[in-house]
């Protein structure tokens, strides 16, 4: 028997679809959804948040102890000091009753501020020590009320928790590493976000307390051309794009800022407040 | 940012230097199928009367996938539907391991392969994001004619 071996068409086991079309196609698809879930779920914990009452975060977390988780807490006359303007600034804030502000200074080089939850505020001694005035260190801490009045970390601790459970989820259920790595940027991106949105809104509050208190907003105006330059120091910071930022940059805020003072008439100097008639 | 930077260089390159190879052997598995064409190959069990002698001959090949394919295999995994950038990676090697076990066939002086049979493995089990790679064995009895 003679049997014959032609040549077949050998496209058939193969599709013939272009590999980098079914990339895009499946990547913007996921990231489009992913985005939207993360928005969706961001958006309703964060709204979520202001429910949970404040006696519960300060139950959660108790009696602060920053000396267990490394940093060392002193207590002494710049804390003293702190927790009083902590104080004046307070009065100006319009705290819901049972809020109450805890300052906590910690002896360490670290520029830096931040608010946590049970209204305690941590701030760091290489920021107060490179601050030149006392306004703009009543800016950072107007600041840094204005996230404990607006229940900015529990509203994060709520988002980590949601969107950790989410990417749990992907990655221990679907396998795919492709996936929790397109999901875990998009939710770095929504946090990012709203992170700099939450910056803004503390912003506008400290401001308005900081013209209550001083009558002028001066102090925010140094403190961030402050914060301007040290961006602008590091070439690591200031190449970093706003979308990967956890602030606006500082340029920005301060331009914020002169917008929101000039609409609500608020001097932008002492020289200019004592010119203002009325 | 920075994984993300990390990442798209992965990709490129596992899209560049994975598809160059990828067009490479399919040109090498053509010119070499043109080649040996006159080796038949049979699924069947029924051996011919005119057959001399026999010997088992088997082809193997192990292909690696690359990053971008590995990639794309993940995204799909989630939404489910065909993997098409692993299709050709198993047509790639059925084909070139069918070609080695021709290949073992001319050595020996046989004309054509009986009872052929595949066999496909995965190395390694991709597990979750590791790059997986597959190993294809093609195996017959080789038939050398009166």
């Amino acid at each position: 028997m003679q049997y014959q071996n032609p040549t077949p068409d050998d496209s058939v086991n193969v599709s013939q679809e272009h590999p980098l079309k079914e990339f895009a196609q499946l990547l913007i698809g996921i990231s489009l959804v992913s985005l939207l879930l993360i928005w969706l779920l961001s958006a309703s914990v964060g709204w979520l948040a202001r429910f949970v009452p404040f006696e519960y975060e300060q139950s959660l977390v108790g009696e602060l102890d920053i000396n267990a988780v490394g940093l060392k807490a002193v207590s002494g006359a710049e804390q003293a000091k702190l927790q009083a303007l902590a104080d004046r600034l307070s009065v100006h804030m319009d705290l819901p009753s049972g809020m109450k502000i805890t300052v906590h200074y910690v002896d360490d080089e670290t520029v830096n501020a931040l608010a946590t939850l049970g209204g305690n505020v941590v701030f760091f001694s290489g920021l107060v020590n490179k601050l030149d005035s006392e306004q703009s260190l009543a800016m950072v801490m107007a600041h840094e009320i204005a996230h404990v009045k607006l229940r900015h970390s529990i509203a994060a601790a709520g988002k980590g928790l949601t969107i950790g459970a989410l990417l749990a989820f992907v990655t221990n259920v679907s396998g795919s590493s492709a996936g929790s790595f397109l999901l875990g940027n998009s939710s770095q991106l929504s946090v990012l976000s709203y992170s700099r949105a939450q910056e803004s809104a503390a912003d506008e509050l400290a401001a308005a307390a900081l013209y209550y208190e001083y009558g002028d907003v001066a102090g925010a105006i140094e403190l961030f051309s402050f914060f301007s330059e040290l961006e602008n120091e590091s070439l690591l910071n200031s190449t970093v794009p706003t979308l990967y930022r956890s602030h606006p940059f500082s340029d920005q805020r301060a331009e914020a800022l002169r917008s929101l003072a000039s609409q609500r008439g608020w001097p932008l100097s002492a020289k200019e407040a004592l010119h203002k008639s009325g | 940012m920075i994984e993300l930077i990390i990442v798209s260089i992965l990709l490129v390159l596992g899209y560049l230097v994975g598809s160059s190879r990828e067009k490479k052997h399919y040109a090498s598995i053509k010119e070499r199928e043109a080649k040996l064409r006159h080796i038949m190959v049979f699924e069947s069990k029924h051996v011919p009367a005119s057959a001399n002698s026999g010997e088992l001959v088997y082809g193997n090949v192990v292909i690696s996938t690359d990053y971008f394919k590995m990639f794309v295999a993940g995204l799909r995994k989630l939404v489910g539907g065909r993997l098409t950038t692993f299709e050709s990676l198993l047509d790639r090697g059925r084909r070139e391991a069918i070609l080695r076990l021709k290949q073992e066939a001319v050595e020996i002086g046989a004309s054509s392969v009986f009872n052929v049979r595949f066999e496909t493995s995965s190395v390694s089990q991709g597990a979750n994001g590791y790059i997986g790679s597959i190993e294809v064995l093609a195996y017959g009895s080789a038939v050398t004619q009166r």
